[in-house]
C-alpha cells in the first residue's frame, strides 16, 4: 500500500437507514509529514471521513462499505476500532467530550495504558508528550478547570502519547479566543514537521490555509477539489465563498472579490497580510471614500442598559467583575469581547438579571435589575445563548416561535402573520411542524434568533452567534438581525421588519464574540473585558489600531486590517471598516 | 457548583491513607453500627467519627454541616416514626391518645443514630477519597478494568450535567418558560435538552474510549500503581481495637442482636 500513512481506494459508505450515502468514491493518499485540510459544508461528509480512519465508522456505527481504508498499511475493515487507536488520533470536536479523566495525568496516561505499554515507557512518553505541548506544569489539574486552549492541548497531548502516525483535528480552535487558535494551529504545524500525518477537519479556512499542504473539499460527500491550497482558492475561490459558504483567509476572499469584479488576477492568491502587501503592490485603490458606518455616536439621554460600579463575586469566591462603568445605547451594535474567562458572559449576564451584582447597580430602562424579575426583563431584552437547543421549549418550529409571542402579551389573531414572517425572513420555510431538536446546526441556530426578534426587543444579545456557522448563513443571519435596528449602514434601506408597532427606533444588539471579522464587519462600538474590567471601549476601528492591546487582550487584529494599516502607509486602513468595503475599493 | 458531596481537595492523614483500607474501615464502622445497640455508644461512635475527620481528614466544620443537613431531617423522622408506632415497653407519657413507650423511643434514637453513624462514616470517606483511586485499587485487586472505567466515567458525568442543568435553566428563564407553562410542563421542557445532552456525552464518551484502545486486551498498566499504605492498615488496626472494646463494653446482648434484625428494615 505504498508509504502512504492513510489510503482511501473508492472508498463508499452509507449509514444504515439511509439512502444517500454519506461518502462516495473517495480516492485520497495522505503522506507521512503531509497537513491536510479537510473542508465543506455542514453534511458534507468531513467527519465521516474522519472517523472512517479508525473504523468508527466500519465498526461502531456499522456503515455499509464499498472500497478500503488503509492506514499504515492495515485495511481498517480487518482490525478492531482499539487496534488503529495507536496509529490514528482523534481530537474530536469539543475537548470535554472526549476526557475520560478527571486529572490531567491520567487522562495523558490513559491510551498508552490501554496499549499495555510498560509503566517506565508511559512515564517517558508522558514526560515528553506534556513538555513538547506546553503543559508539563498542568499535570495535576482537573480538566474542567483548564482553559479552553489548555484543555485543547490536553486532549492533543493525550493523543499524541499514544505515538500515532495520524493525527485528525475536528475543528479544535472552534470555541478558542483568537490566541489560543493561533498557538493550537502551530503546534498542529510543528508536528506535521516532525512527520506527523495532520488531516484538520475545516469550515473556517481563515487560518489554517496558510500552514497546510493541501486542501480537499467535499461535497455531499464526493470529493469537490483537491490540491494545493492556493491552487484550489486561486481557481474556485468564488464557489467555495459563494456555494459552499466557507470562510476563506481574508486575504483571500479579499482577492477573490477584486477578482470577481474586475477581471483581475493576482500573481498568486495571498493567504497572509504580508502575501497580500505583495500581490496588491500595484493595485490602485478607489479615492472614493468608503461609506464609513462605524462612527462614535452620541451618548443618549435615556440608555435602555446602564451599569455603575458593578462587581459581581461568585459564590466560590471567584471575583469575576470588578467596577464596572457600561452605558448601552439603542443605536449600539456593540461587540463584546475578551479571552476565555475574561468575564464576558458574566457581564452580560447582568442584563437580564440571570445575575445580580455583588456591588454596584445595573438598570434596565431605567429600573434597577435587583427589583425586577428575569422574565419581566426578558419582555424587553432578548437573549439568545450560544447553544440553540438550550432555549427549544416547544414541539414544532412554528409554535417555538408562537410561544415568544404569547408571553410578549401579543394578541392571538395577530400571531399567525407574524410567525409567518419570522420564519420566512430567517429563511425556514417549509420547517414549520419539524421538530427543533430534529434541524440542522445552522436551522437551529436561525430558530433560535427568530425565537429573540420576533417580539421586537428594545435590546437583543446574542451569545457567540456565528460560532459554527458558515459564511452565507452568517451573513443572511446577521443582515436580518441587524434589520431591526433601522437604518444600519450594512444594510442600507433595511425595513424596520415585522408590524413596525414602535416606529423605527434604533434598538440596541449586543454580540459576545470571539470572532474578530464578525467585530469588525458588523460592530460600531467595542468593549473589550479584561480580568473582569472594561480594559477598551469604542470603535472597532479604534481597537483595531492598537496591535498591542489586542495582543494583551489574547485578541486579535483581523488580518484583512492588518494588510489595510500596513498597505501604502495605511491609506486604506482608516475607511476599511468592513472586508467587503475593503474588496470594493481595491483594484 | 455543589461540592458537598465530593472529594475534597486537601491533604491529611485520612487523605493520604489508601483507598481499600479507608473501604475496609467504612465496612467495619458499618457492622459496628449494627452490632451496637445502645443510643449512648451510638452518640459516642459518631462524635469520635466527626472528630477524626476534623481533625484527621481536615474536613471543615462547614462541611459537615452542610453535608448532613438532609440526614437529620431524616433521623428525625424514623425517630418519630419508631416513637409513634413501636409498644413495646413501659408507657413513659401519653400525649392525648397516644402513648409514648419506652423502647420506641430507645429504639427510634438507635435506628436513626445507626443511619447517621454509617452515613457520615460514608461522607467522611467520600471527601477524603478520589473516585479514581478507589477504582484503580479495586480494579487491580481483581475488578474488571472495563467495569472501573463505566463507573468512573459515571462520576464525572455528574459535575457536568449539573452546569448543564443550569445553563438550560437560564436558558428557559429568558423565554419565559415558567410564566407560560405549568411547572410540570416546565419540567419536562426541561428535562428534554438536559437527556439530548446526556445520551450525546455517553455516545461521544464511548467513542472517545474506544478510539484511545479501551478494551485492546485483557489487562492494561496502571501508571499508578496500588499501594497499601503502612499508616492507614495501622490506623485501622487501632480503630478496629477500639470498636471491640466498645461492642464489648455495650455488650451485645440479644437485645442488641434483637434490636438489629427488628431495626433497620
Amino acid at each position: 500500500m505504498s508509504d502512504a500513512a492513510v489510503s482511501f481506494r473508492s472508498f463508499s459508505c452509507a449509514y444504515p437507514g439511509q439512502a444517500e450515502p454519506a461518502l462516495h468514491e473517495i480516492e485520497l493518499d495522505i503522506a507521512p509529514g503531509e497537513f491536510v485540510v479537510l473542508s465543506g459544508s455542514s453534511g458534507s461528509g468531513k467527519t465521516t471521513l474522519a472517523n472512517a480512519m479508525n473504523g468508527i465508522v466500519q465498526h461502531v456505527f456499522r456503515a455499509a462499505t464499498a472500497g478500503s481504508v488503509f492506514v499504515d498499511g492495515v485495511d481498517v475493515e480487518t482490525v478492531r476500532v482499539s487496534d488503529l487507536a495507536g496509529k490514528v488520533g482523534m481530537l474530536f470536536q469539543e475537548p470535554e467530550s472526549q476526557f475520560v479523566s478527571l486529572y490531567v495525568r491520567d487522562e495523558i496516561a490513559f491510551g498508552p495504558e490501554n496499549l499495555l505499554l510498560p509503566r517506565d515507557e508511559i512515564l517517558r512518553r508522558m514526560r515528553d508528550v506534556m513538555s513538547r505541548i506546553g503543559i508539563a506544569d498542568l499535570g495535576d489539574r482537573f480538566v474542567y478547570e483548564l482553559s479552553g486552549g489548555q484543555k485543547q492541548k490536553v486532549a492533543i497531548a493525550a493523543v499524541l502519547a499514544m505515538e500515532p502516525k495520524v493525527l485528525v483535528l475536528d475543528e479544535p480552535t472552534a470555541n478558542l479566543d483568537p490566541q489560543s487558535s493561533s498557538e493550537i494551529w502551530q503546534l498542529a504545524s510543528n508536528l506535521r514537521d516532525e512527520g506527523l500525518a495532520i488531516v484538520a477537519i475545516e469550515k473556517d479556512l481563515d487560518e489554517v490555509l496558510s500552514i497546510a499542504d493541501r486542501l480537499v473539499v467535499l461535497d455531499r460527500g464526493r470529493m469537490r477539489y483537491e490540491g494545493g491550497p492556493r491552487e484550489v482558492v486561486g481557481e474556485h475561490g468564488l464557489e467555495l465563498l459563494d456555494e459552499l459558504g466557507l470562510w476563506l483567509p481574508q486575504t483571500a476572499e479579499v482577492e477573490t472579490l477584486v477578482r470577481s469584479r474586475t477581471g483581475r488576477r493576482a500573481a498568486y492568491v495571498p493567504f497572509t497580510p504580508t502575501e497580500a502587501r505583495e500581490v496588491f503592490a500595484e493595485y490602485p485603490i478607489s479615492a472614493q471614500p468608503i461609506p464609513d458606518g462605524v462612527r462614535p455616536l452620541p451618548a443618549e439621554p435615556d440608555p435602555p442598559l446602564r451599569m455603575t460600579d458593578v462587581t459581581h463575586r461568585y459564590p466560590d469566591g471567584t471575583l469575576a467583575l470588578r467596577g464596572i462603568d457600561l452605558t448601552v445605547n439603542d443605536a449600539d451594535i456593540l461587540a463584546i469581547c475578551g479571552a476565555n474567562g475574561s468575564g464576558k458572559t458574566t457581564l452580560v449576564k447582568h442584563f437580564v438579571g440571570l445575575l445580580k451584582p455583588t456591588l454596584g447597580q445595573v438598570e434596565v430602562f431605567g429600573k434597577l435589575t435587583r427589583t425586577l424579575s428575569v422574565r419581566e426583563i426578558a419582555r424587553h431584552v432578548g437573549f439568545v445563548f450560544q447553544d440553540p437547543e438550550h432555549q427549544f421549549v416547544r414541539d414544532t418550529v412554528a409554535q417555538e416561535v408562537e410561544f415568544s409571542l404569547r408571553v410578549a402579551g401579543v394578541p392571538e389573531s395577530d400571531r399567525p402573520a407574524q410567525i409567518a414572517l419570522a420564519i420566512r425572513t430567517l429563511g425556514l420555510d417549509g420547517l414549520d411542524d419539524r421538530h427543533p431538536f430534529s434541524l440542522s446546526g445552522g436551522e437551529k441556530r436561525r430558530l433560535s434568533v427568530a425565537t429573540a426578534t420576533v417580539t421586537h426587543p428594545r435590546v437583543l444579545i446574542l451569545d457567540e452567534p456565528t460560532y459554527g456557522q458558515d459564511r452565507r448563513t452568517t451573513f443572511e443571519m446577521m443582515g436580518s438581525i441587524l434589520s431591526r435596528t433601522g437604518g444600519q449602514p450594512m444594510l442600507p434601506g433595511a425595513g424596520n421588519g415585522g408590524n413596525g408597532a414602535d416606529g423605527p427606533s434604533a434598538r440596541a444588539t449586543i454580540l459576545v464574540t470571539h470572532d474578530m471579522r464578525l467585530v469588525a464587519d458588523f460592530a460600531t462600538r467595542a468593549v473589550v473585558v479584561h480580568a473582569g474590567e472594561v480594559a477598551f471601549d469604542g470603535t472597532p476601528a479604534e481597537l483595531f489600531r492598537q496591535p498591542d492591546l489586542v495582543t494583551r487582550m489574547r485578541l486579535a487584529v483581523p488580518p484583512f486590517l492588518q494588510f489595510a494599516a500596513s498597505f501604502r502607509d495605511g491609506e486604506a486602513s482608516s475607511r476599511a471598516t468592513s472586508l467587503t468595503a475593503l474588496a470594493a475599493a481595491l483594484g | 457548583m455543589s461540592a458537598t458531596y465530593q472529594y475534597l481537595r486537601t491533604t491529611s492523614f485520612l487523605h493520604d491513607v489508601d483507598a481499600i483500607t479507608k473501604m475496609a474501615w467504612l465496612l467495619l464502622l458499618s457492622v459496628v453500627a449494627f452490632l451496637l445497640g445502645s443510643p449512648v455508644f451510638l452518640l459516642g461512635q459518631i462524635i469520635l467519627l466527626v472528630l477524626s475527620g476534623l481533625v484527621l481528614g481536615r474536613i471543615p466544620l462547614a462541611h459537615f454541616v452542610r453535608g448532613t443537613a438532609v440526614l437529620w431531617v431524616l433521623m428525625l423522622g424514623i425517630f418519630f416514626f419508631q416513637v409513634l408506632f413501636q409498644h413495646a415497653g413501659v408507657e413513659i407519657i401519653r400525649i392525648g391518645p397516644l402513648p409514648i413507650n419506652s423502647e420506641g423511643v430507645r429504639l427510634g434514637l438507635a435506628i436513626g443514630l445507626r443511619i447517621a453513624l454509617i452515613s457520615v462514616a460514608a461522607l467522611v470517606f467520600i471527601w477524603t477519597t478520589r473516585p479514581r483511586d478507589l477504582i484503580i485499587g479495586l480494579v487491580q485487586l481483581g475488578m474488571p478494568y472495563r467495569l472501573g472505567y463505566a463507573i468512573l466515567v459515571a462520576f464525572q458525568f455528574v459535575p457536568l450535567l449539573e452546569s448543564q442543568a443550569a445553563v438550560i435553566r437560564d436558558a428557559h428563564s429568558v423565554r419565559g418558560v415558567a410564566e407560560a407553562s405549568g411547572r410540570i410542563e416546565a419540567w419536562r421542557r426541561y428535562m428534554f435538552p438536559l437527556l439530548a445532552f446526556g445520551i450525546r456525552k455517553a455516545e461521544s464518551a464511548a467513542i472517545a474510549m474506544d478510539a484511545r484502545a479501551l478494551g485492546a486486551g485483557p489487562r492494561r498498566t496502571f501508571v499508578d500503581e496500588f499501594r497499601w499504605s503502612r499508616r492507614g492498615l495501622i490506623f485501622l488496626a487501632l480503630f478496629a481495637a477500639l470498636e471491640v472494646g466498645m461492642v464489648l463494653l455495650s455488650g451485645i446482648t440479644a437485645d442488641g442482636l434483637r434490636a438489629a434484625s427488628s431495626g433497620i428494615l
